[in-house]
């Protein structure tokens, strides 16, 4: 896999290469934005790394030209500015995804990873436990062996994998699960969460319950 | 206020004061003068009467065979001189040598001489002020003096009214000129007590030029020099935090590069001799990549000088939050326990800002929370469109000494231990301030810290 890292400051960009490279990654560097246009024109990458703060332009106009000639390569901005505004400016410029400085080296190759899947468009497979969930086809196994699972536990359990580590409120969960003609209620999600508990124990999926807010799956 | 302002005098009142005195001693000066006129008139006007009546006396002596012989003078007369019974009237009839003809008085008037002859006196009798005259006539058998004299009631009742006359206006002259001091200097203070007004509002460093409406030209010298004194304050305060902000931003390249090496080498040292440094080099690491993100904020909230007018759902950052924090609560099995209001809560806030409020709160709380305890999230819909949040704790609580010095930056509890900054708490006080919020704390029923935030409610009535 080839990267394109676009980034000025030398200290970043060295332990950057070191640190990717050592987790396989093939890495281009360069330290302006001329020298990026240069190599996008000459080279395919799967991922461009690009900082904001460039000596010879914006950021932000770089990743406009970038966009400009290719549609698809994802770009990650990795930026030391991270208020709000500046985040919503990068993403609106066409950034596929944002990291602020400073950041933990594992989340930014986790972000590199997701990136990648969504570029290739490949099955998603979530794991947690002993299951494994395929996004695409929407089924839960074990190894080889289907889990089976009532067609309600099924929406529930998609919801909480799709955001895996993440707080699923009770009202979205039911927003989520309701029909225009069959509402599901909190009590009714109570019940479809016991049930789906039980099913799951066995495979070391635990489903926490945060106490008047809602359900989170942790990986 | 100063401490001084005990001795100080109220602008009005010294101004009062000093229209006071002159008008008041104008006012004694024309009593004085006043008094002393009217007593000259009254006195010229009531002789002549007094004279006349003398005249009449006289006109009634005649001089016959058997010597001089005064008619008798008739009540009806007698009351006529004594001006309708307000005075007593008193005559005696005398001749050269001194014996009495005639007259109604006991009183004892002075003895006519040939001094007192067409002249007027005064003597008190008995309590009295009697005022007399005494004219002589000239008849055939020789000078007859008559001598006539009345209480002094009808004068005084005149000169009375003549003071009054002159001393009444005076007087409502004066409480007029108090009344219009007081209230005109009211009125006019009234851009002090607006700029006043102005300057409390402003509970954030705000260095904006004062601007109040109708300025008096004396108070345009001041307001200027308060707002030129704003302006040289404002400019520091933005130095220095341009400075924290600069210097964190650009902390955060170095700390960059520390990080990913770390994290790097942690992965490569797994296992190896230099394993235990290395954690401790990330542990340090991530600390200081918390506090340079820490101070960036809190510069960032800082440098806010207008309050907040955009709309936050409370649920949603309470939401958002918890999920930063939840992997570290589990991680120690603490509970985290919610009560939210079914519907949305608006509040005027920055999203962002009360999710990092928020977050603070929650990390703070699991921060100081042992083991299996529990950390409590109430919304609460208050009268008067307030909304509480209340981040509750099962941990030892805040001491009383220290329970304002928690805001403070870079301030953390004696003995405290783990990865804290001092900056979260700062960092929340800012956040409330700039939305206009307010953020206290107390200990809760049953042991622990209780935070409680009380925003401004937006009304569901659009």
């Amino acid at each position: 896999m080839k990267l394109l890292l676009v980034e000025d400051d030398p200290l970043v960009a060295n332990s950057l290469m070191l640190a990717l490279g050592g987790s396989g990654y093939a890495i281009d560097h360069v330290s302006d934005g001329g020298q990026a246009q240069i190599s996008i024109a000459t080279e395919t990458y799967d991922l461009i790394i690009l900082d904001l703060g460039l000596p010879d332009m914006d950021g932000l106009e770089c990743l406009r030209t970038i966009r400009k000639r290719i549609i698809k390569v994802p770009v990650l901005i990795l930026t030391a500015r991270d208020a709000p505004k500046e985040r919503i400016e990068g993403l609106d410029a066409g950034a596929s995804d944002y990291v602020t400085k400073p950041f933990h080296l594992g989340e930014l190759e986790a972000r590199i990873r997701a990136l990648q899947r969504l570029a290739l468009g490949c099955d998603i497979v979530v794991e947690t436990g002993e299951l494994k969930w395929n996004t695409k086809t929407r089924t839960l196994c074990r190894g080889d062996e289907v889990v089976e699972l009532s067609a309600k536990e099924h929406a529930c359990l998609e919801v909480l994998l799709q955001n895996l580590n993440t707080l699923v409120t009770k009202q979205r969960l039911s927003s989520i699960l309701s029909g225009d003609d069959a509402p599901v209620s909190f009590n009714a999600i109570d019940i479809i969460i016991h049930r789906l508990r039980k099913r799951l124990e066995p495979y070391g999926v635990r489903v926490q319950t945060v106490r008047g807010l809602g359900f989170r799956v942790e990986q | 206020m100063s401490s001084n302002s005990g001795k100080s005098m109220s602008m009005r009142s010294a101004l009062l004061l000093w229209v006071l005195i002159p008008l008041i001693a104008l006012t004694v000066l024309s009593t004085i003068v006043a008094s002393h006129f009217a007593q000259g008139f009254a006195s010229d006007f009531f002789d002549s009467f007094l004279l006349n009546s003398a005249d009449s006396i006289a006109a009634r002596v005649h001089a016959g065979k058997e010597g001089i012989a005064v008619a008798n003078l008739p009540a009806e007369s007698q009351a006529l001189f004594g001006h309708n019974g307000e005075d007593r009237f008193f005559y005696r009839v005398v001749d050269s040598e001194g014996r009495s003809l005639a007259g109604n008085t006991s009183i004892d008037l002075p003895m006519p001489t040939q001094a007192m002859w067409h002249k007027f006196g005064s003597k008190k009798v008995a309590d009295r002020v009697v005022r007399f005259c005494t004219v002589p006539t000239l008849t055939a058998a020789g000078t007859v003096i008559v001598q006539v004299g009345e209480t002094v009631n009808s004068r005084s009742r005149l000169l009375h009214k003549v003071m009054m006359s002159i001393l009444l206006p005076q007087i409502i002259l004066i409480c007029l000129a108090c009344l219009s001091v007081w209230f005109g200097v009211g009125k006019g203070l009234q851009p002090l007590h607006q700029l006043q007004v102005v300057l409390r509002s402003r509970d954030k460093p705000n260095f904006s030029p004062v601007a109040i409406d109708h300025v008096p030209s004396e108070l345009l010298p001041v307001l200027g020099a308060l707002n030129d004194l704003f302006a040289g304050l404002g400019h520091q305060f933005r130095l220095q935090h341009e400075f924290i902000a600069d210097a964190a931003h650009q902390l955060r390249t170095p700390v960059t590069a520390v990080k990913i090496y770390t994290d790097h080498m942690v992965r490569l040292g797994q296992n190896g001799p230099s394993h235990s440094a290395l954690l401790g080099l990330e542990e340090a690491s991530n600390r200081l990549t918390t506090m340079v993100n820490k101070l960036l904020l809190l510069a960032r909230m800082e440098a806010k000088t207008t309050i907040e007018t955009s709309e936050a759902d409370l649920n949603q950052a309470v939401v958002v939050a918890t999920n930063t924090v939840i992997q570290q609560a589990q991680g120690r099995h603490i509970e985290m326990i919610f009560d939210l209001p079914k519907v949305a809560v608006k509040v005027q806030a920055d999203p962002d800002d009360v999710t990092e409020l928020i977050s603070n709160l929650l990390d703070n709380a699991i921060k100081y929370t042992p083991n299996n305890g529990s950390v409590w999230v109430f919304v609460r819909e208050q009268q008067g469109a307030i909304v509480s949040l209340i981040v509750e704790d099962s941990g030892p609580g805040i001491p009383d000494e220290h329970k304002e010095n928690i805001f403070k930056r870079f301030f953390r509890l004696p003995g405290a231990t783990g990865a804290g900054c001092g900056l979260g708490m700062a960092i929340a006080k800012e956040i409330t301030s700039s939305c206009n919020a307010t953020i206290s704390v107390s200990d809760r029923a049953g042991g622990g810290a209780s935070f409680h935030i009380a925003f401004r409610k937006i009304s569901r009535a659009v």
